[in-house]
């Protein structure tokens, strides 16, 4: 379980992008982060692994406040998939999805072994493996970098943005893909999007922000859709999904 | 050509004091430059300074440079580690600014998702912003390592011994043989330590050759398809 007490974030430039957040994030559940640019989301995020600090209030992963503790070693017990897949270009793919349990020192050989069953897992094949990320196509180097992220098996998965920069085609066979995945793995998966088909299609839990970090609604898609909290989320909503103009 | 054969010793052993006086400083100022190089990046007011020092090191005249450095590191005036001194005060001149441009020019996003799989600092640097900045950090180390080797014949005229004498000697007994030996030479062991750099370069960054290829590949490919 993760939780925002209070938590605000201003910017050295004095904006402030996020306001007061109080939110509970469910354990093995996909809760989606959804609001256009500017609504603080990705910032949101960021603090769940101290790639961000909030200025006000506190993150507790698991009943336990994350200010206490050692940023990097939170960091590998944190799977990260960011959206440009941020692979290591200068290391094989075989490499960039053993790092995280090379840094927490196991063994080359068996860190090795875990990836190549871990490109499996996410539907790539183990051949790719001796690749550079410049060789893959940016579908495949997504896949490698989910793999990554679920490497050191860690329990809670954040994901920004990971398909917004894979075509449309190859994006609903990612969605696809993780909700087959999610369904065996059971993690705590935060994801972030601005896309509202994506949000419904993957959350079982949707948050939706404002501009200026605030909620705006958060629950099942569901009662997003049927019982908008008001304008500003009917209206998100209407917008975000262009096959309504087809309607 | 006789001339050659008759010195040959001569020769191999200047040839030989040229390399022990280049190496050092383009080694010398590869290792200085990236502390330094990272401390330029580290900081705004950092960079605008080490970068400013780095541009006048640059244009002091060798010269002079060569003949100053006794008095001030105290060492004999006709003492080689002057001259490897001075030539490693210019090498980390060209060095730094090489250097911090190639670790800023290293992808955020890239470093950004290190930070985020769990990479410390220290680790970072030396794992992945080092060796992503590697191509450019090793083509300004290929025009240090070449002008090194031709800055070291200056060292010739205040009696540190190079293939640089031979232009000197060859000058004064107005015999252009002798020069073209010098010359010959130095062009030699400039072209064969940068050979030794594109080579460490092919082992140390394999993975840049495969990046440039798959772009090739690309550029290939739709030629192809356009035709």
């Amino acid at each position: 379980m993760i939780e925002f007490r209070g938590v605000s974030k201003r910017f050295a430039d004095g904006t402030l992008a996020v306001d007061g957040l109080d939110l509970v994030i469910p354990s093995g559940r996909v809760t989606v982060f959804l609001g256009s640019s500017g609504s603080g989301k990705t910032t949101i995020l960021r603090m769940i692994n101290r790639m961000v600090e909030p200025t006000a209030g506190s993150v507790l992963v698991d009943g336990t406040d994350i200010a206490g503790e050692d940023p990097v070693a939170l960091r590998r017990r944190i799977g990260y998939v960011p959206q440009g897949s941020g692979l290591l270009p200068h290391r094989t793919v075989l490499d960039n999805v053993a790092t995280v349990p090379r840094l927490t020192g196991v063994p080359r050989g068996a860190a090795r072994e875990r990836a190549r069953e871990l490109l499996g897992t996410v539907g790539l094949d183990e051949l790719l493996g001796d690749r550079y990320p410049a060789q893959l196509s940016g579908g495949q180097r997504q896949r490698v970098a989910v793999a990554r992220a679920l490497a050191a098996d860690p329990a809670i998965l954040l994901m920004d943005e990971p398909f917004g920069a894979v075509d449309p085609v190859v994006r609903a066979e990612l969605q696809q893909e993780l909700s087959r995945l999610q369904s065996g793995l059971g993690k705590t998966v935060v994801f972030v999007t601005h896309d509202v088909d994506e949000a419904f299609l993957l959350g079982d839990l949707v948050v939706l922000f404002r501009p200026g970090g605030t909620i705006a609604q958060a629950g099942a898609p569901a009662e997003l859709l049927g019982d908008p909290a008001d304008d500003f989320v009917a209206g998100f909503i209407e917008a975000g999904r262009p096959r309504s103009i087809l309607r | 050509m006789s001339w050659v054969v008759d010195n040959w010793d001569r020769i191999a052993g200047y040839a030989l004091a040229h390399v022990a006086l280049s190496v050092p400083p383009i080694l010398v100022g590869l290792a200085l430059s990236l502390p330094l190089g990272w401390l330029a990046n580290r900081f705004q007011a950092t960079r605008g300074a080490l970068l400013a020092i780095g541009g006048v090191l640059y244009a002091i005249p060798s010269l002079p440079l060569f003949v100053v450095l006794p008095s001030i590191i105290g060492t004999r005036v006709l003492d080689p580690v002057n001259v490897v001194v001075a030539l490693s005060l210019y090498a980390l001149a060209l060095m730094l600014r090489t250097t911090a441009d190639g670790l800023a020019a290293v992808d955020r996003d890239v470093v950004l998702s290190a930070t985020a799989a769990g990479y410390g600092a220290w680790r970072r640097f030396w794992t992945v912003e080092l060796p992503l900045a590697g191509p450019v950090i090793l083509a300004g180390l290929r025009v240090v390592s070449v002008s090194t080797v031709s800055l070291v014949t200056v060292g010739s005229v205040i009696g540190v011994g190079s293939l640089g004498y031979f232009f000197l000697d060859g000058y004064q007994r107005a015999f252009p043989t002798e020069i073209l030996v010098g010359l010959v030479g130095t062009v030699l062991i400039a072209l064969v330590l940068d050979g030794l750099l594109v080579l460490a370069g092919r082992l140390l960054l394999p993975w840049a050759r495969r990046e440039r290829t798959v772009g090739r590949a690309a550029i290939l490919a739709r030629t192809v398809s356009e035709a």
